[in-house]
């Protein structure tokens, strides 16, 4: 009898297919099948939520060492246990890897399984794929690739149930596509901590529903809509807004506060469609709040700046950027340091931030602040401070504390001593400041991204770009 | 409701929602959003969790019935017995137009115009002996004739029956010696009488794990139908437990077939309690949670009462018989799903919430079960079993009934025989053929035999004209393998697994050669279709999907392929669900497909439709179907992208 | 940008500017030029060198090693 083959300690051996692998303690079966190329279809598991083990999708043969006397594993040939294969299939996702574990994803046995769940999903599934916006996304459709029959065998009638209700401001449901995996459940009582959906009624007629009193509107509410597998739960946004096979996929991350949640940022032809979390153990986990995913609206706008202008008399004239840059530097040129300020923003990148501390330096000027942004955080992922930035604008030296020298600016500019206002991304007005200070200032140079009401008084207007039109930094 | 709540620990007070609906129901008559809203704020939970309830047990209503609310039963051995034009019958007398929600998943109530009656069909009331039954608001009424429809309506009282038949000789009476006896009553003091408590007496002198030994010993397997060694299952919770553990007795006797445990809650109620105390001590299980039925309201009223008999009497509650053992049983009742029978799905149930059964592993029970303690469940008969191993001896009650297969049981025969009922017999002592014959009175006159279900619907069934190899005891005491005719099947369980089906909870239910099997399949897939808990997707979809089927047989729809589409459906549920559910409504249409196939061959005689014919275009959709064409709300700009130019 | 917990992380670009808009970075260095003439600053990678020489925080960093993940750059004590 050969020696055992023992794992490295807190590593265990597991047979996938035929070859040995180890694995760290506590790693899930379904996992550890993924990390080795043998992908196990799923619907109901999600990494980051409970198991409930309901899609039986991942169904696989599994098996266990055979015990010898003493219950210790009997060995093979290669040292490793010889493995008693259960006739009946097990789920794969509710389990973690043992010592001496095998699993046969490919088997015969286990296609079958996946074949029966995939027609049982689609007996009912109503026929919407022309009209529903997961396809291109949807789990149904890859995996009926692979497990699906070409030809239906169901000649009856389908269960009918409630189609395209609001269950919220920004979520529709359709329960005929819902497969009842329950991951919308799971994520609003595990994650977003406010339990408002729920299954009603019984078998095949049970229905995802949330209480007729109550919505889905918690702040986190169109992660549901990311993580159900079908097209049950839609955004209301993005409804009928684009094919997601169209659209190119930029990764990013929010700019609406300061947890940064990564994104990955949907477009087509330079329009925005949508933003959708992507995975960050480190930031966000897989999840982003509504607030921020659906704040690129205004990037959209028709209030963006469009032109660089200058003062001409009364009245801002389009000029081409040479010439704007030229007379705001003459306009600077008038004043000394001391008499210029500058408004950053934290809403600027590191690279803008670092340019602005040189530019403050060649000014001579040292007054520069970022103006604070606060809102009620939760303890989720909303960070009470709104600016994505503060932390940028820190390290470079712009601010140590947010907003603590607007006083400065603003009584600077109120006396008089302040003649040149540089506004970076930020509307003075915020600042404290008030239209008619800003009407008396000879020098009031805008880089922005939006017209407001201070921008119009500028003596030179800079139109930059916005979070997602910038160059890689 | 105070007190409901106080029946279970301090942070779990969802457990309390079912019975705070019981409770509004019973006051108001049915559960309005008012009282979704009102409980869910009792209970510090979101008013879905209470909807989600609501909805799912069939018991509690969302709309006012009728001043007297009937149930008419509706699954196999009823409707075999004719509990379909029972229904027909008594819509007619009493005024009410039945809808037929084909869409809906409980069937519906109906309400006579004047709102003085309402109707429902409810799935097994576990009194398949004496079909056709119906409840008329809490009472059961039995043996339900068709004259008798005009009373049910008007004075429903005078139809109770209380039909005890005397043993037959080839019964072993155990559990049900005190079961209709002319001098038995089911309060304390005749219990006391006749010997009772003295087990638990006994009991309390014993070291736990001579307790536990003992129920090992006599070989005692579950009577609830899946036959598992109750001293095996005992001895999964360890010892030095740190955490409370619980004892459940799972009296939720739904099986098509089965209706013993009703007789011992109803009849002899302080037997139970006397097993469950016992067990509890054997356990170190300081609560108990006997899980009823909803259906019988009655059978909870004695329940409740013989425990406050046994509390005054110190058989439970502080210091029980001065053991220093505090133990404490409490009633918590159903509402009308079957899948509650389910162990964890009790367990899932009783915690307040859908009774979705947990995935084993790793929710086994006795490691992680109510509020995620280690618990024993167990059937009320395995628990009446346990009281009679104390007082024999665990090696005397093994000398009952076979080897592996000891003591008695009770067995419940309906269907298409002459005196349908229960017996209690020592396991394997009689054989099928005694048992539909002798005991049961052989079928109806000019009727033979066509098939049995063994084990309650769930269990496959055996034809009247099968042979089987089966090891049996020959004239010289040896045991043989020997081709034996379904009359030669010992009833015990491992004879009946070895002809491939099963003992399960003991239901037989005969069906004679008037029967059509395609019907008979159709009315236990109905069932499955209706108790379905909907969590995993082969047993949502396919137990439907099989219903359907044979539905669209019934009524003349049959398609060649359809008996090949039953067989792969049902396989593809057994095995692949996250309960025994699964197996339960595969295992009907495997064996009466496969058993009966020249019955389904002949529904099955149509071509499949043709796939649809290429003139069929979205225009004549539009006129045939009235689809809206109505614009968008919002132009998505489809044309505006398409001329664009590409990417 | 660096997150409320001291991650550096990187945005790029999804699509581009409306109208004549500019890069903010870029118009930045424009000013910083035509008021003082030329700084060796002509591209993004010359701003983050030159950023990342003269900051502790960003040291040994250029904007390829910033991964689609961030890397941590600041301890951020969490209450």
């Amino acid at each position: 009898m050969s020696e055992q083959v023992l794992a490295p300690p807190q590593l265990v051996n597991v047979q996938i297919n035929g070859v040995w692998h180890q694995f760290p303690k506590g790693t899930r079966l379904i996992e550890a099948c993924e990390k080795v190329g043998s992908y196990v279809p799923r619907y109901c598991y999600h990494k980051k939520l409970s198991s409930p083990g309901n899609c039986r999708m991942c169904l696989i043969e599994m098996g266990l060492p055979k015990m010898g006397p003493e219950r210790k594993p009997e060995l093979g040939a290669d040292g490793m246990p010889v493995i008693n294969w259960m006739p009946r299939p097990q789920i794969s996702c509710a389990q973690d890897v043992s010592e001496g574990m095998g699993v046969r994803t490919d088997s015969p046995l286990a296609q079958e399984c996946r074949k029966g769940v995939m027609e049982f999903l689609l007996i009912n599934h109503p026929l919407d794929c022309p009209i529903c916006d997961q396809a291109g996304e949807c789990r149904l459709q890859e995996f009926s690739v692979e497990y699906g029959y070409a030809e239906s065998r169901f000649l009856e009638n389908k269960v009918k149930k409630p189609k395209n209700i609001e269950l919220g401001p920004r979520v529709t449901l359709d329960d005929e596509r819902c497969i009842l995996c329950s991951r919308c459940v799971r994520f609003c009582q595990e994650i977003a901590h406010d339990d408002v959906l729920g299954f009603i009624d019984r078998g095949s007629h049970s229905v995802l529903t949330a209480h007729p009193g109550k919505r889905l509107e918690n702040n986190y509410s169109l992660n549901t809509v990311d993580i159900c597998p079908v097209g049950a739960l839609t955004s209301s946004d993005f409804r009928f807004q684009m094919r997601v096979w169209f659209l190119k996929e930029t990764k990013s991350f929010c700019t609406s506060c300061a947890t940064g949640c990564n994104t990955i940022i949907g477009t087509r032809e330079d329009v925005i469609y949508r933003q959708t979390p992507r995975e960050n153990d480190a930031v966000n986990s897989s999840w982003m709040c509504d607030y921020g995913r659906l704040n690129f609206g205004y990037l959209q706008s028709d209030q963006r700046l469009l032109q660089p202008q200058i003062l001409s008399g009364e009245k801002l004239i389009a000029a081409d950027w040479n010439a704007t840059i030229a007379q705001a530097v003459v306009q600077l040129k008038h004043f000394s340091g001391w008499e210029i300020a500058l408004l950053a923003s934290g809403r600027m990148t590191n690279e803008e931030l670092w340019l602005t501390s040189q530019f403050a330096k060649t000014l001579g000027a040292n007054l520069i602040e970022i103006v604070p942004r606060r809102g009620p955080g939760d303890d989720i992922l909303l960070s009470p401070d709104r600016n994505p930035n503060t932390n940028g604008a820190r390290v470079l030296g712009i601010t140590s504390e947010p907003g603590a020298r607007l006083g400065e600016i603003v009584e600077g500019v109120a006396s008089g001593r302040i003649k040149a206002l540089i506004a970076l991304g930020e509307n003075p007005i915020n600042a404290g400041l008030s239209l008619d200070q800003i009407k008396a200032l000879p020098a009031f140079i805008v880089m922005d991204i939006l017209a407001n009401e201070a921008t119009q008084l500028a003596t030179a207007v800079l139109p930059a770009f916005g979070f997602a039109e910038s160059a890689a930094r | 409701m105070d007190e409901a709540i106080g029946r279970y620990p301090i942070d779990r007070k969802r457990s309390a929602a079912m019975p705070l609906l019981h409770l509004w129901q019973e006051e108001f008559g049915f559960i309005s959003d008012e009282g979704v809203r009102w409980i869910a704020e009792k209970l510090d939970l979101q008013p879905i969790n209470i909807l989600e309830l609501v909805t799912f047990y069939p018991m509690f209503r969302q709309a006012p019935a009728g001043q007297k609310h009937i149930r008419v039963c509706r699954t196999l051995s009823c409707a075999m017995a004719g509990s379909y034009q029972l229904m027909e019958k008594t819509c007619g007398a009493a005024g009410i137009v039945r809808h037929h929600d084909d869409n809906g998943m409980h069937n519906p109530v109906s309400i006579s115009e004047d709102g003085k009656y309402s109707i429902e069909f409810v799935e097994c009331l576990a009194s398949c002996g004496t079909a056709p039954v119906c409840m008329v608001q809490d009472e059961l009424i039995e043996n339900v004739k068709p004259e008798a429809v005009s009373a049910l309506l008007t004075d429903h009282e005078s139809l109770i029956t209380n039909h005890h038949p005397p043993a037959h000789p080839l019964e072993h009476r155990l559990i049900f010696k005190n079961i209709g006896r002319a001098d038995w009553t089911p309060d304390i003091d005749c219990y006391l009488r006749n010997g009772g408590y003295e087990q638990l007496k006994k009991a309390t002198q014993m070291s736990r794990a001579e307790i536990v030994n003992e129920v090992k010993t006599s070989g005692l397997r579950g009577r609830g139908g899946a036959g598992f060694p109750c001293g095996v299952k005992w001895s999964f919770v360890k010892t030095d437990e740190k955490k409370p553990v619980y004892l459940i007795c799972n009296a939720d006797e739904s099986e098509p077939g089965t209706f013993k445990d009703r007789y011992i809650i109803h009849d002899d109620p302080h037997q139970l309690l006397e097993g469950i105390l016992i067990s509890c001590f054997a356990l170190n299980a300081k609560t108990a949670y006997i899980y009823i039925r909803g259906e019988f309201p009655e059978g909870a009223k004695i329940l409740e009462r013989a425990i406050e008999e046994a509390r005054e009497k110190n058989f439970l509650g502080q210091n029980m018989l001065g053991t220093g053992f505090d133990v404490e049983i409490y009633l918590h009742r159903g509402a009308g799903a079957y899948i509650c029978g389910e162990e964890t799905g009790l367990i899932e149930s009783l915690e307040g919430k859908r009774a979705y059964p947990r995935i084993k592993p790793p929710y086994f029970p006795a490691v992680l079960g109510l509020y995620m303690c280690p618990t024993i469940v167990n059937n009320v008969e395995t628990l009446c079993h346990v009281k009679h191993i104390i007082e024999m001896g665990g090696g005397t009650y093994a000398r009952l009934g076979r080897p592996n297969n000891t003591g008695t049981r009770i067995v419940c025969v309906s269907g298409d025989v002459q005196r349908p009922g229960y017996f209690e017999i020592e396991v394997g002592a009689v054989t099928m053929g005694q048992l539909i014959y002798d005991m049961a009175g052989g079928p109806l006159p000019g009727r033979n035999v066509k098939a049995v279900i063994p084990g309650g619907s769930s269990a496959k069934v055996l034809r009247a004209d099968e042979t089987f190899k089966l090891k049996l005891k020959q004239a010289d005491g040896s045991m043989a393998d020997q081709d034996a005719t379904l009359y030669d099947i010992p009833m015990d369980f491992d004879s009946l697994a070895a002809a491939g089906s099963m003992a399960g909870s003991g239901g037989v239910i005969v069906l004679d050669d008037s029967r059509d099997m395609v019907w008979t399949l159709n009315n236990i897939n109905e069932f499955y279709a209706h108790e379905s808990c909907g969590q995993c997707t082969p047993c949502r979809e396919g137990s439907l999907w099989m219903k359907k089927i044979t539905d669209r047989m019934l009524l003349g729809g049959g398609v060649v392929q359809d008996p090949g589409t039953l067989k792969a459906v049902a396989d593809n549920i057994a095995g692949r669900t996250i309960c025994a559910f699964g197996e339960a409504c595969a295992w009907p249409t495997q064996s009466f497909v496969e058993k009966f196939k020249d019955e389904f061959n002949r529904r099955s005689q149509k071509p499949v439709p043709p796939a649809m014919p290429p003139e069929y275009t979205p225009g004549t959709l539009i006129d045939q179907e009235n689809i809206s064409t109505t614009p968008l709300p919002r132009n998505p700009g489809w044309e505006e992208t398409a001329t664009a130019g590409t990417i | 940008m660096i997150n409320g917990k001291g991650r550096l992380q990187r945005l790029n670009r999804a699509v581009r500017g409306p109208g004549q808009a500019r890069d903010d970075w870029e118009i930045l260095r424009d000013l910083i030029q035509a008021y003082s003439g030329g700084n060796g600053i002509y591209s993004i990678e010359d701003v983050f060198r030159q950023m990342s020489e003269s900051t502790p925080a960003l040291a040994d960093l250029s904007l390829s090693k910033i991964s689609d993940l961030g890397v941590q750059v600041m301890e951020i004590p969490s209450w």
